[in-house]
C-alpha cells in the first residue's frame, strides 16, 4: 500500500468550523424554553450546614427552583471506577447531605429564567455553617492522617526489587534530595458546562466532556435509566487535560433540575468554581536517594512520594510511575504516602504521575551528573533500559537513544560548558539543560463504524465512534486514516464523534484514543474493501462480463480494477449502484492494552533540550529555545501531532515557571482560583520550538504502529528547565514553580 | 450581580447630579474594574452613571504640560506620540499593564480608581476592612505573597495594582475634578491617595459624586529620560511583584534631579522621596542606586509570605536606574 | 442568524438595539447583561467564547468600532451606538479572512475554544500596529507579536503556531496591499 496521507501534514478537517465560530461547544446548543442554573459554593471548608435559607432566593425575580440537600432528589448509586465504564467525580451524590468536605462544595443550585437572575438569586442563598471544625488544606497540617494507599490502576505504589538500601550505603556516590511540586490545575479554557433536557423518559445532555460513554453510564445509574435512554452529545470539547473525564456534580444537578422543571437547564461553572471544584493534580513531595558508581552506573534508587487526597476518596498522583521503569536500576524501592485534606478529590491532569515524577527524577539525575562530573546525556545513556524491570518484559520498540542523539545534535549540546554561570550575556545568564520524556503506551479499546455510500456527488465514507475530539485532532486523524485505507480523497470522508449513540469508545485520556481507534477504523475499511471486491466479482454485467472471484480484482486509486487489466476499473459508487447496495457498512474494534501485554512493555520516550535566559538581578527566567525529539511509534497526522507535542511542552513551561494553586490554611479556600491568580503561560512566555519525531512504527502495539502523543510532551520539561536554570545560575530549585523569589533567595 | 439602574450622562453636570442621587451610585467608564467586581458582588451599586460620552477624550498639549481627558483610553495614551517621546515612563507603564484588549477599554480616570487585586477583598466570604469596614483582615494572617510592604497598617495590606498610577506619581501628575454646583479642584496625585490606616475603605480624597475630568502632566524635561520596569511571575498579562518608575536628570556623571516611584509593593502608588534624596547630587553609578534602593525600602514591613519583595523591589529599582542610564539620549 | 426566544421578562428589562456584524438587532435585556451574554445567550452568536467571564483570558474578544475589547466586561446596554464585530462577521461571505485561513494552515489551535478570540485579537493587532507604528506594521518582531497577543490565553499551548499564523497573515496582507 502506498502511503500518501498517513504521516502527512494535512490541515485540521474541523478547522473551518473553529475559525469561524461555527464549532458548537456544549453550552452553545440552542433549545427552546432554556433555563439557567447557577451553583452556590460553600464558604466553609469543613463541618456541616447548620441552616440554609433559600426564602429570599426563591422570591427573587425569575427564579424557578432552588435545590439544596433538603429537597434534592434521591439519586442512584453511581459508578466510580474507570473500569466500570464511568466515573462519578465524587462517590457521594451532589446535595445529598449536610456535610461539608471542602471549600467550594456546592450547597445549592438556583435555576432561573435568565443567567442574570439566577446569578443574583444565588447570591441571596444564606448558609450558616457549624463553626470551629478542624480542617486541613496543607500536607503539613494533616500529618496525623498519613497512610499508604492501595494500588493505582492495578499496580502497587509501594514495592521493592533487589536491595536498594544495601547498595545505596555502599555506593561510591550518593545523592539524597527532596523535590516538591505544588497543586496544579488542568484549567481548560472552556469552563465545564452542561445543558440537560428531558423528553418523556429520555435524558439528553450536551456536556463538555472527554467521555460521552462514561457520562452515559453515570447518568443512567444516577437516574435509574437504561443507557439508551441517556443521550450525551459533545461534538467539540474546549480542552480538558484530564479534567472532563469524570461526570461531575453540575452535570448531575442540571439533569435533576431539568427533570423537575420539565425544561432544559444550562449550567456553566464559573472560572473560580472550575479551579475549586474540578479535580486538580495533587501536590507532591518526593525524596530521591540514588547510589551510583564513579563511572555513572546507578546501583540503587529509592523514590519516596507523598501526595494528598480528599477526605473521603482516594486519588494517588502516581509520581513513581516512571522512576520504576525508565532506567536500568535493579535495586529499586518506592513508597507512597498520602494525607487527607479538605479539598476536592484530586484527579487526572496531563501525564498524571509522570509530570511531577519526571521533574524530580530528571532533576536528581542532573544533580548526580554534576556529582560525577559527567555529561547528563551520557549519564542517561549509561543507565538506559532495554527491558521494563517492573514487568521484566522487553520494550516493544524503544528509540530513546536516537532521541538523545538527534536532540543533542539539533540543539548544539556538544558546545556546552557544564560549569554553572559559564554563559553570561549582558545582564543575563544563559543556561542549557536536558531531560528525558516518557509515557506508557495505552490502548483502552474502541469500536469504530465505517459506512460507505454514494450520494449525488459520488461516494462518501463516514467513520464514527463515540470518542471525543478534545483538541487532539481526532476528527482529522480518523478522516485521514479512513481516506488512506479506502483510497479516497480527504473531502470524501467525514468523521463523526462525540455522541453516545455511536459505538463504544474509551475516554479521551491516557493518550490512548488514536491507538484505540485508528486500527479499528482501518480494520473496518479492510472489511468494506473485501465487500467491494466481492461486489465487483458479483457484478454480472459489462464490467466483469460474468461472475468471477473476488481475488481477480484489486484496488487502484480509489477504484476497483481488474487484476489482469488495471485500466479496466470501476468507482465505488457505480459498484454500489450496480449491485443495488445503498451502502456498505463494517465495524471493528480494538482490545485494551494498559502499558503491557504478555510479551512486551509499551512505552514512548523522548528528550528535551532547553535554553533559558535568566536575569539574575530580578530572578526572571525566560525559556528561549527548546529542541524536543520523540519516539511515539508511527505518527499519523503530522500537523496535529506536532501541535500535541507543542501543547505538552507549553504545559511543562507553565509547570516549571508559574503554575501553583495556593490554599489559605486558616480558612481553606484557594486564594488564586482564577486566571489572573492561577497563572498559565501566555504568548510572551513561549519561544519557537524545534519538535521532531523518530517515526518508527510499533507494530507490536497495534496494526497501525502508533502510540499516543498527548501527554508525553509535558514530561521532563520542568526538569529540563530547572536543570537549565541551575546551569545558568548555579542555583538548584527543588520546588516548583521557579519564581523570581526563589532565585533571589541566597 | 445586583440589579442596578443605568443612566447615560450627556454632560458633566448631569453626570454629577445623577451620581449624587442615592448613596449607591457610581460612575461607569471602561468598566474593567467595576463590572468585574460587580460580578463578584464586591461592588453592588444601585445606579451606574455612564460617563463615556462626556467630552473628556482628548489629549491636549499645553504650554505648561499635557492635559489628558479622563476618558482617554489606556492604549491611546500609551501610543500618543508626545507621551512616548516626552514621558516614556508613562507609555511603558501603561503597556506593561493588563492586555491590549483591557487597555482599549480602561480609561485614564478609571485607572486612577482601580481597586486592589487582594484575593480577600475580592472574595465576599473573607474578612476585609476595605470592603466591609470593621470585619478584619484575612490577608494579614493569610496568603500574602502578593501584598504590600509599604504603607500598610494593621487594618489593610492590600497592594495598589495600577502601573499607570506609579508613573503618574513619578511625574507629579495633577488630577482635575468637578463637583456639585460646578466646583472644580486640582489635586496633586501625591495627595490623591490615602494610606489605609484605620480606614482602608477610604482610598482617595474624592468626595461622593466628584468626577475626575482630566489628568494634567506638568512640563518636565527630566521626564524625557524616564523608564518603567515591571517584574512579575509570567512574562505578560499579570500584576507586578515589584515595579519601578524612574526619571533622572544628570550633569556629567552627577545626578542633579531624580524621581522615583514603586509599584506592586505599596498600598498606594508609592513615591519615594527618600530614594530621590539618596540619588540627588551623587554619581550615577550602582553604589548610589543601591543606596537609593535601601532608602526607598527602609520603611518596608514584610508579611509572612512577601519578605522577598523587599529585596526584589530594591533590585528592581537598581536595574531600572541602570537600564535608564544605559539608554542614549 | 437565529434568535433565541427572549425569556419571559419577569424582572425589569430594557429595550436595547445593538449593531452587530452590520445588522441591527433589537433585544429586551436585563441591564445587567454583558455584551458576551447578549451575544451567546440571546443572539445565538456563540463564536465569542466565555473562558473566564472576568477579563482574564481573552476568549471573548470582539471588535467595537474596530478596537479589540473584552465582551465579558462590557455591558450590552452601553454599546447601543457602536459597531460590533464578532468572529461570525469576520469572513466575507464564504471567503475566510486571511487570518482565519492562516490559522487553519498553521494549525493555530487545538481545542478551538480560544480561537475566535485569538483571531479577533490578531486582526485588530495588525491594524493597531499599522496605526501606531506605520513604518513597522508589516514587520512586527516575534517578540512584539507575542507581547501584543498576550491577552489571549491558549491552554492547549498552540502559541508558536498562532504566532506563525499571524506572520503568515501579515505576509498575505502585505502582498494584498502592494
Amino acid at each position: 500500500m502506498t502511503t500518501t496521507l498517513i504521516g502527512s501534514p494535512v490541515n485540521r478537517v474541523d478547522g473551518r468550523k473553529k475559525v469561524t465560530g461555527a464549532a458548537q461547544y456544549a453550552s452553545e446548543f440552542v433549545l427552546g424554553e432554556m433555563t439557567h442554573g447557577v451553583l452556590v459554593s460553600s464558604s466553609a471548608a469543613g463541618g456541616k450546614i447548620r441552616n440554609i435559607d433559600t426564602a429570599e432566593a426563591k422570591q427573587a425575580p425569575g427564579v424557578l427552583l432552588v435545590l439544596t440537600h433538603k429537597n434534592a432528589p434521591h439519586l442512584g448509586k453511581m459508578p466510580n471506577d474507570m473500569m466500570a465504564g464511568g466515573v462519578a467525580a465524587e462517590a457521594r451524590p451532589p446535595l445529598s447531605d449536610d456535610q461539608i468536605l471542602h471549600n467550594g462544595q456546592y450547597v445549592a443550585m438556583v435555576v432561573a429564567e435568565t443567567l442574570e437572575q439566577a446569578r443574583y438569586a444565588a447570591s441571596l442563598v444564606k448558609v450558616d455553617y457549624t463553626k470551629g471544625e478542624r480542617f486541613a488544606v496543607a500536607i503539613e497540617d494533616a500529618e496525623d492522617t498519613r497512610y499508604k494507599p492501595g494500588d493505582f490502576m492495578g499496580q502497587p505504589l509501594t514495592f521493592e526489587r533487589g536491595h536498594w538500601k544495601k547498595e545505596f550505603e555502599k555506593a561510591d556516590v550518593r545523592l539524597d534530595a527532596t523535590y516538591s511540586t505544588p497543586t496544579e490545575h488542568p484549567c481548560a479554557l472552556e469552563p465545564h458546562a452542561t445543558i440537560a433536557s428531558w423528553s418523556d423518559d429520555t435524558l439528553t445532555v450536551y456536556n463538555a466532556t472527554q467521555w460521552v460513554k462514561g457520562d452515559q453510564t453515570v447518568l443512567s445509574a444516577a437516574f435509574d435509566l437504561k443507557p439508551e435512554k441517556v443521550h450525551i452529545i459533545c461534538p467539540f470539547t474546549g480542552g480538558m487535560f484530564g479534567s472532563k473525564g469524570a461526570t461531575a456534580a453540575h452535570t448531575i444537578l442540571a439533569a435533576a433540575a431539568a427533570r423537575q422543571l420539565k425544561r432544559p437547564v444550562k449550567c456553566i461553572l464559573t472560572r473560580p468554581q472550575v479551579l475549586t471544584d474540578v479535580g486538580h493534580r495533587s501536590e507532591t513531595i518526593q525524596r530521591f536517594q540514588i547510589g551510583a558508581t564513579r563511572d555513572g552506573k546507578i546501583t540503587a534508587m529509592r523514590h519516596h512520594v507523598t501526595t494528598h487526597t480528599s477526605l473521603k476518596e482516594e486519588f494517588p498522583e502516581p509520581a513513581s510511575i516512571s522512576s520504576r521503569m525508565l532506567y536500568n536500576i535493579e535495586n529499586y524501592a518506592t513508597e507512597h504516602d498520602m494525607v487527607r485534606l479538605n479539598v476536592v478529590k484530586p484527579s487526572w491532569m496531563r501525564a498524571p504521575g509522570e509530570m511531577p515524577g519526571q521533574y524530580a527524577q530528571e532533576s536528581a539525575l542532573d544533580e548526580l551528573a554534576y556529582e560525577l562530573a559527567m555529561d547528563p546525556v551520557d549519564l542517561r545513556r549509561r543507565n538506559h533500559a532495554t527491558i521494563d524491570l517492573t514487568t521484566n518484559k522487553p520494550f516493544s520498540s524503544n528509540h530513546l537513544l536516537e532521541c538523545y542523539d538527534r536532540g543533542a545534535e539539533r540543539f548544539g549540546w556538544s558546545a556546552r560548558n557544564p560549569l554553572p554561570r559559564s554563559m553570561p550575556d549582558g545582564n543575563e545568564l544563559i543556561g542549557w539543560g536536558m531531560a528525558t520524556a516518557t509515557y506508557p503506551g495505552y490502548l483502552m479499546g474502541a469500536a469504530v463504524n465505517v459506512r460507505l455510500e454514494s450520494d449525488s456527488s459520488g461516494v462518501h465514507a463516514t467513520v464514527s465512534t463515540a470518542g471525543t475530539d478534545v483538541g487532539t485532532g481526532m476528527y482529522t486523524m480518523l478522516t485521514l486514516v479512513t481516506a488512506e485505507a479506502l483510497g479516497l480523497p480527504l473531502e470524501r470522508v467525514t468523521a463523526k464523534l462525540g455522541d453516545s449513540d455511536l459505538l463504544q469508545c474509551a475516554v479521551a485520556g491516557g493518550s490512548n484514543l488514536t491507538a484505540s481507534t485508528a486500527p479499528a477504523a482501518t480494520d473496518a475499511c479492510t472489511e468494506i474493501k473485501h465487500e467491494l471486491l466481492k461486489l465487483a466479482a458479483d457484478a454480472a454485467d459489462g464490467f466483469t462480463g460474468a461472475h468471477k472471484h473476488a481475488n481477480e480484482f484489486i484496488f487502484n486509486n480509489g477504484r476497483v480494477a481488474h487484476r489482469s487489466d488495471p485500466a479496466r476499473s470501476i468507482g465505488y459508487a457505480e459498484l454500489l449502484s450496480l449491485n443495488k447496495h445503498p451502502f456498505l457498512e463494517a465495524q471493528a474494534q480494538t482490545k485494551p492494552i494498559f502499558g503491557h501485554n504478555d510479551e512486551y512493555s509499551f512505552h514512548s520516550s523522548g528528550a528535551h533540550f532547553v535554553e533559558v535566559r535568566v536575569t539574575p538581578a530580578i530572578g526572571r527566567v525566560r525559556v528561549s529555545r527548546i529542541v524536543s525529539v520523540f519516539d511515539c511509534g508511527r505518527i499519523l497526522s503530522a500537523k496535529t501531532a506536532r501541535s500535541q507535542f507543542m501543547g505538552g511542552i507549553v504545559f511543562g513551561i507553565g509547570a516549571a515557571l508559574m503554575e501553583e494553586l495556593t490554599y489559605d490554611r486558616a480558612h481553606g479556600q484557594p486564594v488564586n482560583a482564577d486566571l489572573a491568580g492561577y497563572l498559565v503561560p501566555v504568548h510572551a512566555d513561549i519561544p519557537e520550538m524545534d519538535i521532531s519525531w523518530i517515526d518508527e512504527p510499533d507494530y507490536n502495539f497495534n496494526s497501525i504502529g502508533c502510540r499516543g502523543i498527548g501527554e508525553i510532551g509535558i514530561t521532563g520539561v520542568p526538569a529540563a528547565i530547572a536543570n537549565a536554570v541551575y546551569h545558568a545560575t548555579g542555583k538548584r530549585v527543588r520546588d516548583l514553580p521557579i519564581t523570581p523569589d526563589k532565585l533571589l533567595a541566597t | 450581580m445586583h440589579p442596578f439602574e443605568y443612566v447615560e450622562a450627556t454632560d458633566p453636570a448631569a453626570a454629577i447630579h445623577a451620581a449624587g442621587e442615592g448613596a449607591q451610585s457610581v460612575f461607569f467608564a471602561g468598566g474593567t474594574t467595576l463590572i468585574d467586581l460587580m460580578k463578584l458582588d464586591v461592588m453592588t451599586p444601585a445606579k451606574l452613571v455612564d460617563v463615556n460620552h462626556l467630552p473628556f477624550s482628548s489629549i491636549e498639549e499645553q504650554p505648561d504640560g499635557i492635559l489628558i481627558g479622563a476618558n482617554v483610553r489606556n492604549s491611546d495614551l500609551a501610543h500618543h506620540a508626545t507621551i512616548r517621546e516626552q514621558y516614556p515612563v508613562l507609555s511603558e507603564a501603561l503597556l506593561a499593564g493588563a492586555s491590549a484588549q483591557l487597555r482599549n477599554m480602561a480609561s485614564t480616570g478609571g485607572n486612577l480608581l482601580q481597586r486592589t487585586r487582594c484575593t480577600y477583598f475580592r472574595d465576599i466570604n473573607s474578612a476585609c476592612n476595605k470592603r466591609q469596614p470593621g470585619s478584619g483582615c484575612d490577608a494579614i494572617t493569610g496568603v500574602n505573597r502578593m501584598h504590600a510592604i509599604l504603607g500598610t497598617s494593621d487594618y489593610c495590606i492590600a497592594t495598589h495594582p495600577s502601573d499607570m498610577c506609579v508613573a503618574l506619581v513619578a511625574l507629579d501628575a495633577v488630577i482635575h475634578t468637578q463637583m456639585h454646583n460646578g466646583t472644580k479642584r486640582q489635586i496633586p496625585i501625591t495627595e490623591f491617595y490615602l494610606l489605609p490606616g484605620e480606614t482602608p475603605e477610604r482610598e482617595t480624597v474624592l468626595n461622593r459624586a466628584e468626577l475626575i475630568t482630566h489628568v494634567h502632566l506638568p512640563a518636565n524635561p527630566m521626564a524625557r529620560r524616564s523608564h518603567y520596569l515591571k517584574v512579575r511571575d509570567r512574562a505578560s498579562y499579570e500584576f507586578a511583584l515589584a515595579s519601578a518608575a524612574v526619571a533622572l536628570e544628570t550633569k556629567g556623571q552627577t545626578i542633579t534631579r531624580a524621581s522615583v516611584a514603586l509599584g506592586g509593593v505599596g498600598t498606594v502608588p508609592w513615591r519615594s522621596k527618600e530614594a530621590e534624596a539618596a540619588l540627588t547630587g551623587k554619581p550615577a553609578e550602582r553604589v548610589t542606586f543601591e543606596a537609593a534602593a535601601d532608602a526607598a525600602l527602609a520603611p518596608a514591613k514584610p508579611q509572612h509570605h512577601n519578605a522577598f519583595k523587599i529585596e526584589l523591589a530594591k533590585r528592581t529599582l537598581v536595574l531600572a536606574l541602570e537600564e535608564l542610564m544605559a539608554r542614549s539620549f | 442568524m437565529g434568535q433565541i426566544a427572549t425569556p419571559n421578562p419577569t424582572s425589569a428589562t430594557v429595550s436595547v438595539t445593538l449593531r452587530i456584524n452590520g445588522e441591527e438587532r433589537n433585544l429586551q435585556l436585563d441591564p445587567r447583561t454583558t455584551l458576551l451574554d447578549a451575544l451567546r445567550e440571546q443572539l445565538a452568536l456563540s463564536g465569542s467564547k466565555k473562558g473566564c467571564d472576568q477579563g482574564q483570558c481573552g476568549a471573548c474578544t470582539v471588535h467595537i468600532n474596530g478596537q479589540r475589547v473584552l465582551a465579558c466586561l462590557s455591558l450590552a446596554i452601553a454599546h447601543q451606538h457602536d459597531e460590533i464585530t464578532t468572529i461570525e462577521g469576520l469572513a466575507d461571505g464564504g471567503e475566510l479572512h486571511p487570518m482565519q485561513a492562516a490559522f487553519i494552515e498553521c494549525d493555530g489551535f487545538q481545542c478551538g475554544y480560544c480561537t475566535p478570540g485569538q483571531i479577533m485579537s490578531a486582526v485588530a493587532m495588525l491594524e493597531e500596529a499599522a496605526r501606531q507604528i506605520p513604518s513597522h506594521a508589516d514587520e512586527l518582531s516575534l517578540e512584539e507579536i507575542r507581547e501584543r497577543m498576550s491577552g489571549n490565553i491558549c491552554r492547549c499551548g498552540a502559541y508558536p503556531n498562532i504566532v506563525e499564523a499571524i506572520r503568515h497573515a501579515q505576509t498575505i496582507g502585505k502582498k494584498g496591499r502592494s
